[in-house]
């Protein structure tokens, strides 16, 4: 039976799939012990090197295997790339005994985003609407694109893209009627008075300014 | 000074190498040779990557690269994807079956999609109505993708500039996620 999970941070995507591959080869194994989880809480996670020194290894799992870059490995808790069957299964195994050990970690809820956006419902797109409902609008596929990445509120929804506000609950009402919007309600908990009228936070500044710079040079 | 990328892909003929031409700030570098596949009529065809480019006021640059068309260069499109800020899969409605050159696409990029920001530009419709847009979207629904798709005309260059916006307009969406607390 299986009694670990492993989890992956911030490794590419290729090598994800790699570590994904092994583990269903590794499981053709009866003893091995080990499955791939894509949410925690983990019981040993695999992290490249340069991004575990910002986080204690303790707060991803209990045990924290670091890829490094080639021939960089520096102690029994990493390996180097390109990352070899035989070395990750040895680690596995390893921490067997070492994470029965520890207690495990809580569950970590996944972020909710406050609602800032007054009526405590968001919407998030089905599918894509039709050709006739976009009209080939501009500022209509903007906001069925935003609406398709995540959900909101109208009132982020108009944040976020700089439109009226009017104009972006005309919008999700049509998508409304049309049935292609998925109606979420947000935690009412979070909902306050200054929450109601609060803009959203701005996105990172630097790829704010990186998407405001690309849209002036191409005159949007 | 950063250097960022979007990619362009899409069949031969789709106007991979137009698309960058028309907001590029510098004539495209191709890397075209006669084209020897008589199914489409094309006297020259990219079998490397297209290349332009435009920076922005702070000296960053934005490359765009298109990658080659054709199905046998696809261990390219997954080196090229990496890092990007977004893809554009553009297809040509006039070819003999448009949604499974779209296929192609969304199964070469599949891991990418996951994360990475994604539009698909239809060309060609106004000569080849079918299929319509709705069509492509049945299809991304049917593979559970949620995609835009917008019709476009490569020669024109806002139709190229809705393109990259609403890349951008992913990209806000999914800062604006990370930076809700």
């Amino acid at each position: 039976m299986t009694a670990f999970t492993l989890g992956v941070h911030n490794l590419p995507a290729a090598e994800v799939v790699l570590i994904k591959t092994l583990l269903r080869l590794f499981s053709h194994d009866a003893s091995f012990q080990w499955r791939f989880a894509e949410a925690g809480p983990f019981d040993a996670v695999l992290a490249d090197a340069t991004c575990v020194a910002g986080h204690p290894p303790a707060s991803l799992a209990r045990a924290v295997l670091k890829i490094t870059r080639v021939n960089a490995a520096m102690d029994a808790d990493s390996i180097s790339r390109p990352i070899r069957a035989e070395q990750l299964q040895a680690w596995l195994e390893r921490q067997e005994q070492r994470v029965r050990a520890l207690p495990r970690l809580p569950v970590i809820e996944p972020r909710r985003p406050a609602v800032k956006g007054g009526g405590g419902i968001r919407f998030k797109l089905r599918r894509w609407p039709s050709a006739a409902l976009l009209k080939n609008d501009p500022q209509r596929i903007r906001l069925a694109t935003l609406l398709a990445r995540r959900a909101l509120g109208a009132r982020e929804l108009s944040s976020i893209s700089r439109l009226p506000a009017e104009q972006c609950q005309d919008f999700v009402d049509t998508l409304r009627q049309a049935d292609l919007l998925e109606v979420l309600e947000a935690p009412t908990t979070a909902a306050s008075p200054a929450a109601a009228t609060a803009r959203p936070a701005p996105p990172a500044s630097f790829a704010h300014s990186l998407i405001t710079g690309i849209r002036r040079r191409l005159g949007l | 000074m950063n250097e960022y990328k979007i990619l362009f892909t899409g069949t031969m003929g789709a106007g991979k190498t137009t698309a960058i031409g028309s907001v590029s700030e510098t004539p495209p570098i191709v890397t075209d040779v006669a084209n020897t596949d008589a199914s489409v009529a094309k006297e020259r065809t990219t079998v490397g990557l297209d290349f332009g480019q435009f920076t922005l006021d702070n000296g960053d640059r934005v490359r765009l690269f298109g990658t080659p068309g054709q199905g046998r260069f696809d261990f390219l499109w997954k080196i090229l994807a990496k890092n990007a800020l977004g893809l554009i899969i553009l297809t040509d409605n006039s070819r003999p079956d448009p949604l499974a050159d779209l296929a192609v696409y969304l199964d070469g990029f599949a891991e990418d999609l996951a994360t990475l920001p994604c539009v698909i530009g239809v060309g060609r419709r106004d000569s080849h109505p079918v299929p319509s847009l709705d069509d492509y979207a049945a299809v991304l629904a049917q593979r559970e993708l949620l995609v835009p798709v917008i019709d476009v005309d490569v020669r024109r260059r806002d139709d190229v500039v809705l393109l990259i916006d609403t890349l951008l307009a992913q990209l806000e969406a999914s800062l604006y996620e990370e930076e809700t607390p």
